[in-house]
């Protein structure tokens, strides 16, 4: 377990993902389970069923399904959102859990996956496309009262989070001592109830 | 989200759906590892949440015997599931230990901050406390003059008590809607819609945390 004050970890993100819900496709009948986190109807072998990631996952390994990959994760759909990628300076639109569950698909079921090198490409092409974007972008930003980062995934943003965090507070310290607009207006007010105590006395 | 779960949410009285208080403490979970605070603890939440894996370790009790090759397999299911319940529960709790050791003395001189702890963490907060401060007395503080002995001695314009800095900057995601002043630059606001992610100081998201309007991450 990661220390309880520490940032998010890549395993931590990847935990959150599992329990998503994905589409299979069971091979073999399974009852119904009542877990914790969710009660899941019998798989039934035709029909397809939706299961948290992680019972997914587990189901594939012991060859009792297929797991019906997401309409984004397909080699078409990514090369679009490449070309998008490279010819906007904006962020193209992904899942919010993107990254993670590419990986996990990519790890657990290539099989099930059409042409699953080339969608390993295009993922990674994708990631480090937006890498550098988040690295250009973010200097301008940076400085404000607030930064806006729509359409990044939740891995991407926890893999900013360490160093923007401490950039913003930083920057917050050093603006404090020589006196932004707001620090300034609030040593003001102290100074003016430190006259009036200076008074009373 | 199925068509049980629609009409248990009419029926308001009823106990939350396990797949909803399962969302519920993952949000409370990243929640908690994000804010700098400490934030209300989820009693009820908690509550369920631990009878249901109570029940849960007491029906693998009951089957483990069972030499059925089907139940087996379903066992395996439900004991990993138990797993990663008992980690989110673990993680979160330890999370909140974590911030009651660093901010103890903060806490204990706030009640509002206090109010938000539970009775185990309270009764736990005041016992590490008084441990703490006699081995302080007993190996160097019972040398000192009368008067350096405090602990939470604010002379000087330094504070001796460790707080939370609400300044600093919490990544979210915003889930509903949400009008959300900026302290800092007075009068100014920002709309948040459904779906943004912004980087902010904590302190301007303080209640739209707490009414759940932002999660953080």
């Amino acid at each position: 377990m990661a220390l309880p004050n520490q940032h998010l970890t890549p395993q931590e993100v990847a935990f959150i993902c599992e329990s998503e819900l994905i589409t299979i496709f069971p091979r073999q009948r399974l009852d119904a389970l009542n877990l914790i986190s969710i009660n899941t109807r019998p798989l039934v072998p035709p029909q397809r069923a939706e299961v948290p990631l992680w019972l997914a996952v587990f189901l594939r390994k012991q060859k009792r399904c297929n797991i019906v990959p997401p309409d984004w994760l397909t080699v078409e759909n990514l090369d679009r959102l490449e070309k998008e990628e490279s010819g906007s300076a904006a962020f193209s639109q992904m899942p919010w859990r993107w990254m993670e569950v590419a990986e996990i698909l990519l790890d657990a079921c290539p099989d099930d996956l059409i042409n699953p090198s080339e969608i390993a490409l295009h993922i990674r092409a994708l990631r480090e496309l937006r890498q550098a974007k988040i690295r250009a972008g973010l200097a301008d930003q940076i400085n404000s009262s607030y930064i806006k980062i729509n359409n990044l995934g939740l891995m991407e943003v926890c893999e900013i989070r360490p160093w923007v965090g401490k950039v913003v507070d930083g920057l917050r310290k050093i603006e404090g001592e020589t006196g932004s607009a707001a620090a300034r207006k609030r040593k003001e007010e102290a100074d003016e109830d430190e006259d009036m105590y200076d008074d009373d006395l | 989200m199925d068509i049980d779960d629609i009409l248990r949410e009419l029926d308001e009285d009823a106990e939350p759906s396990n797949s909803k208080d399962y969302d519920e403490l993952l949000k409370w979970w990243l929640n908690e590892r994000a804010a700098p605070e400490i934030l209300e603890y989820q009693d009820g939440l908690v509550e369920r949440i631990m009878t249901r894996v109570r029940r849960q370790i007491e029906h693998i009790e009951d089957q483990t015997g069972n030499l059925d090759p089907k139940a087996n397999f379903h066992l395996i299911i439900v004991q990993t599931e138990l797993e990663r319940i008992k980690f989110l529960v673990r993680s979160y709790l330890r999370t909140r230990i974590s911030k009651i050791d660093k901010h103890a003395l903060h806490i204990l001189s706030t009640p509002s901050l206090r109010q938000s702890l539970s009775a185990t963490e309270q009764t736990y907060l005041k016992s590490h406390q008084a441990l703490l401060n006699e081995l302080y007395l007993a190996s160097f503080l019972k040398t000192f003059p009368e008067t350096l002995r405090r602990l939470d001695d604010s002379a000087g314009g330094i504070k001796m008590v460790e707080e939370p800095d609400l300044e600093s900057a919490v990544f979210l995601r915003v889930m509903k809607d949400v009008e959300v002043d900026i302290p800092w630059e007075a009068g100014e606001a920002i709309a948040m819609r459904r779906g943004d992610v912004y980087v902010i100081r904590y302190e301007a998201v303080r209640e739209a945390v707490k009414n759940g309007d932002v999660e953080l991450i």
